[in-house]
């Protein structure tokens, strides 16, 4: 096709620009939804589990690749039976503040979650020396008035007696 | 002195002018209407008509709304990692994207009138598409929201892309109506 005026480029580079546009825009779109139903965009992962006495301990990595900071409230652990992240002082005489941590915009983070467990859990972990993990956080994003869950779920995480 | 020949209204000064392509006195003009005769027979006529009709109309007008609503919801959305928020390119691209789409829509029709009135209703279209985009998470009952989350989206959602419209989209709307009369 010969170029015959400015005109014609300028319809040609829209159409290039505006189907870019109307991909971005889909993605946009689905992305921004998605963050909203679940996690905000936060990337979490498990770094490493232990027992400490009747108490799970786990590390885990979050990642924020978003322009907004995100606050860690709390939440929940499921093992066999789903406990409830405690705040106050831990056994090693440290504090489980709320909330348990800030991701700041485009930064990672790691926190270390504490939580009591039962008998059963207990006693499965410690003749397996490995369990399934579920973890439901519940965050906050002040920024857009905004609650919402970050979920997480692993199986056989090896756990350190 | 110079012999020069008369020039019609008594102009003095200069000398004759030269035809720019040799020739004669007797057949200059004529050679030069033969010379662009060739040239309109070389060059096919080019109708531009094609980028006004029905497809083209429809193509032009859905990606012109999705250009503009991607720029406004990308600014106003700071939660998104290729957010146009804080940034100098995203100014630039914020006011270009409606700017861009008004010269396009311009384009569209012979009258400067109809232009303009087409080029501002696609750019509202936009805003209130954005609105809806922005504003979805809290209508679909996505996550809890409090009611600064609405605030929010009044503001980034229509108030900029308000002024933006207004602004851009009939500058670039009439910078192409203006253009219309030259092929």
């Amino acid at each position: 096709m010969k170029i015959r005026s400015l005109k014609q480029v300028l319809h040609w580079v829209f159409l290039v620009v505006g189907i870019i546009s109307l991909i971005t825009l889909a993605f946009s779109i689905s992305t921004y939804l998605d963050y909203a139903r679940e996690g905000y965009g936060l990337d979490i992962s498990l770094s490493e589990a232990w027992l400490n006495d009747d108490w799970l301990v786990v590390r885990v990595y979050i990642e924020n690749p978003g322009g907004l900071d995100i606050e860690l409230d709390g939440g929940n652990v499921t093992l066999g039976t789903t406990y409830a992240i405690p705040h106050g002082i831990l056994p090693n005489g440290l504090p489980q503040n709320s909330p348990l941590d800030i991701v700041k915009a485009g930064k990672n983070t790691t926190i270390v979650i504490w939580v009591p467990i039962g008998q059963d859990d207990l006693a499965n972990i410690r003749d397996t020396g490995m369990t399934d993990i579920s973890l439901d956080l519940r965050i906050t994003i002040p920024t857009r008035y905004c609650r919402t869950h970050l979920l997480y779920q692993a199986t056989g995480v090896e756990v350190v007696p | 002195m110079q012999d020069t020949p008369s020039l019609p209204g008594n102009r003095r000064g200069g000398g004759p002018i030269e035809p720019l392509r040799k020739g004669n006195d007797q057949d200059s003009t004529e050679s030069i209407g033969e010379f662009w005769t060739k040239q309109e027979e070389e060059t096919p006529e080019f109708d531009f008509s094609i980028y006004n009709s029905i497809p083209w109309m429809i193509l032009k007008t859905s990606l012109a709304i999705s250009m503009m609503t991607l720029v406004y919801i990308l600014y106003g959305l700071h939660e998104l990692p290729w957010r146009l928020f804080g940034s100098g390119t995203g100014l630039l691209i914020l006011a270009g994207a409606p700017f861009f789409a008004g010269i396009i829509l311009g384009y569209s029709f012979e009258s400067p009138k109809l232009s303009l009135f087409y080029a501002i209703i696609i750019g509202f279209i936009s805003i209130g598409l954005g609105f809806l985009i922005m504003s979805a998470p809290y209508l679909m009952k996505l996550a809890y929201y409090e009611m600064g989350f609405m605030s929010d989206v009044w503001f980034y959602g229509f108030f900029i892309p308000f002024l933006l419209t207004i602004s851009f989209v009939p500058a670039g709307a009439m910078l192409a109506a203006s253009t219309n009369v030259y092929e």
